[in-house]
């Protein structure tokens, strides 16, 4: 039978029972909706995750950390220099997949900052490398970083967020660049300040020279009143890959290097953001899994909705069908008549899911965390829209075949 | 050869555990070109006939040709074919689709049968035509008297151009001076070369038939020509 003249006869039919076609509908559009605004909010939390994670440096940055040993290296684990500046020496001549690497020293406790009558006080304030501004992805808003000769001289200069320059200098006229602020009690010269940043925690920063914060912060070692001399250790090792495409060659070229330097000692491992980015993967998946599976039953709902009120159009209609059998219609050109009704009741209601859905995201979007606001993706309109067509296809098929099996005689005496 | 071989037909079905023989050996051949009436009274067997030279149901036993073709062994498929190319029904309460306008109601064999579009509203406008309701073609069955609604079926029986126009009590719904006028209509489709047969429980409607085959209990009782 003739495609075009079906289809024809399916829009007729939903012409002739406006609302009834519409309360169908309704499953399918409301499954069809949500199936929308699931995909866009899942899309939004995954997109506001991976930002984060670029902001802290994205798959490239990975940290050296403290390891428990394996039973077996128990009895010998002080043989271990643990993790020095010779790591970071050997990672730079030795592990060429490794772009930067940026070790730093936290200076412990609470650190009070003063500038003439104002303070403020820091959670964390470091020791740092002129590559720290590469692993961990800073900015010079003002100013300028550290110099070898910083290092070298262990020079007093500091380098601040713009949260730590508006504590200290407000919005007053003195410029911070220049100016001498007190550090637990050490001058430091400001020599730069850090762009701002939409990360409250990033915009904390205080940086000094790694050497400076060596001299004066861990000079000394005490340990049962006894000077053990200067703690040499570091308390981060933070590197950028070169490569992320090579991320399991790099991670174990480290691994090799690291081996020689804590005379093969495996108290080290690695953080990084690949677990974090796994993790986000796998909770988006969840999410969406279940999701999925909640619209799977509107659907279906939807589904037998359509299913139902065909099965009784097809009785209410058949007269009409033993008429059509009558002149001719094969029990398979009725059967395709009935079921291109359903797809095109569902293709219809496809649409109008669409309309819905898309105006639930932008309802969506004023209401979501901004960083987190829903993403609207054609792959996402685009599976909406099959599924609502997949469900009319089957929802259609048993009223299509009953319609089919039809006698026409007994049809035609139909009242 | 015959248009229509009836050769042994038994139409039995089963009501209960009881056989009842709606047709209990039918014998007769339809030439082409007749104007044949079959009458008898309800419940003697002539719908089942027509439902069978109709090749809307096929017999329990016996053979029935319909231009060459046997139908007591064809599918479900090739009945609904034969019903598409060699046979216009009429019906007693017309059958049209209520939804349809005149023009396509004319036009609905035609979504099953492999026909363009331009043809298609050719021959609709022609089967029309004949019937003398061109200028109703966008109304709505409910917006027809009973005789008007009756030559659409006509029309719609017609624009295949079968071998058989089959007319199920025609005239059972009009009142009788428009039953005279679909008659009339019959009786010209006949002079135009059409072979009809009208089904019917009224001797008088049968009259206007050239030949009168009656049937009662299932069998064919009586076989009458007019003298030509």
């Amino acid at each position: 039978m003739n495609l075009w003249l079906g289809t024809r006869e399916g829009l007729r039919e939903m012409a002739a029972h406006k609302f009834r076609s519409f309360l169908t509908m309704l499953g399918i559009i409301l499954g069809v909706a949500s199936l929308m605004a699931m995909f866009s909010l899942t899309a939004g939390l995954a997109e506001g995750f991976r930002k984060a994670l670029t902001e802290w440096g994205g798959l490239a940055s990975v940290e050296v950390v403290d390891a428990d040993v394996p039973d077996s290296q128990e009895a010998i684990k002080d043989m271990s220099p643990g993790r020095t500046y010779k790591d970071v020496l050997a990672l730079r001549s030795s592990a060429p997949l490794v772009d930067f690497v940026s070790p730093s020293m936290r200076i412990n406790g609470n650190i009070v900052l003063t500038y003439k009558n104002q303070q403020t006080s820091v959670g964390w304030s470091r020791g740092v490398e002129q590559t720290y501004l590469n692993v961990e992805q800073y900015q010079m808003g003002a100013g300028r970083f550290f110099t070898d000769l910083d290092l070298e001289k262990r020079n007093r200069v500091v380098v601040i967020g713009t949260f730590i320059k508006q504590q200290l200098f407000g919005s007053g006229n003195d410029s911070p660049i220049g100016a001498t602020i007190s550090i637990d009690g050490h001058h430091f010269t400001v020599v730069g300040v850090f762009v701002d940043y939409d990360n409250e925690f990033k915009n904390r920063a205080c940086v000094m020279p790694l050497t400076t914060v060596q001299e004066l912060w861990h000079g000394v070692t005490m340990e049962n009143g006894i000077n053990q001399g200067p703690n040499l250790k570091l308390d981060r090792i933070n590197v950028r890959l070169k490569d992320t495409s090579r991320f399991d060659e790099s991670i174990e070229q480290m691994r090799n290097v690291l081996n020689q330097t804590h005379r093969g000692i495996q108290d080290y491992g690695f953080n990084t953001k690949e677990d974090w980015a796994e993790s986000v993967d796998n909770s988006v998946k969840g999410v969406r899994i279940s999701g999925g599976l909640i619209v799977l039953v509107t659907l279906i709902a939807g589904g037998i909705g359509i299913t139902n009120i065909m099965l009784a159009s097809i009785k209410e209609r058949t007269r009409e069908i033993g008429i059509r059998r009558a002149v001719g219609a094969l029990p398979s050109s009725i059967f395709l008549q009935i079921a291109l009704e359903s797809v095109v009741l569902s293709i219809m209601a496809g649409f109008l899911g669409l309309a819905v859905g898309y105006g639930l995201v932008e309802i969506l979007k004023k209401v979501a965390l901004q960083e987190q606001a829903p993403i609207l993706e054609w792959s996402a309109v685009f599976y909406s829209f099959i599924a609502a067509v997949v469900t009319g296809v089957l929802a259609g098929m048993l009223p299509a075949w009953k319609a089919s099996q039809m006698n026409p005689i007994e049809a035609l005496k139909f009242e | 050869m015959a248009l229509i071989e009836i050769r042994d037909v038994f139409k039995t079905y089963l009501l209960g555990s009881q056989e009842i023989h709606a047709l209990d050996g039918v014998n007769t051949d339809i030439v082409a070109g007749e104007y044949v009436a079959i009458v008898g009274p309800s419940g003697s067997g002539k719908s089942t006939l027509m439902h069978l030279i109709g090749c809307l149901d096929v017999p329990t036993k016996g053979t029935l040709t319909l231009d060459g073709v046997e139908i007591s062994k064809a599918s479900n498929a090739k009945l609904s074919r034969l019903r598409g190319d060699k046979i216009g029904f009429v019906f007693q309460s017309f059958n049209l689709l209520p939804k349809l306008n005149v023009m396509e109601n004319v036009e609905l064999p035609f979504i099953y049968g492999g026909v363009g579009s331009k043809q298609r509203r050719e021959r609709v406008l022609k089967a029309l035509t004949a019937v003398g309701l061109a200028d109703r073609s966008k109304h709505r069955p409910n917006q027809l008297s009973g005789g008007q609604a009756q030559r659409v079926a006509i029309a719609r029986a017609l624009v295949n151009e079968p071998k058989l126009i089959l007319a199920d009590e025609p005239t059972g719904a009009l009142d009788s001076h428009t039953g005279e006028t679909i008659l009339g209509m019959f009786r010209e489709l006949h002079a135009q070369g059409n072979t009809v047969v009208l089904v019917t429980h009224d001797p008088k409607i049968a009259a206007a038939a050239d030949r009168r085959i009656e049937i009662l209990d299932g069998k064919i009782v009586g076989d009458h020509r007019k003298a030509t």
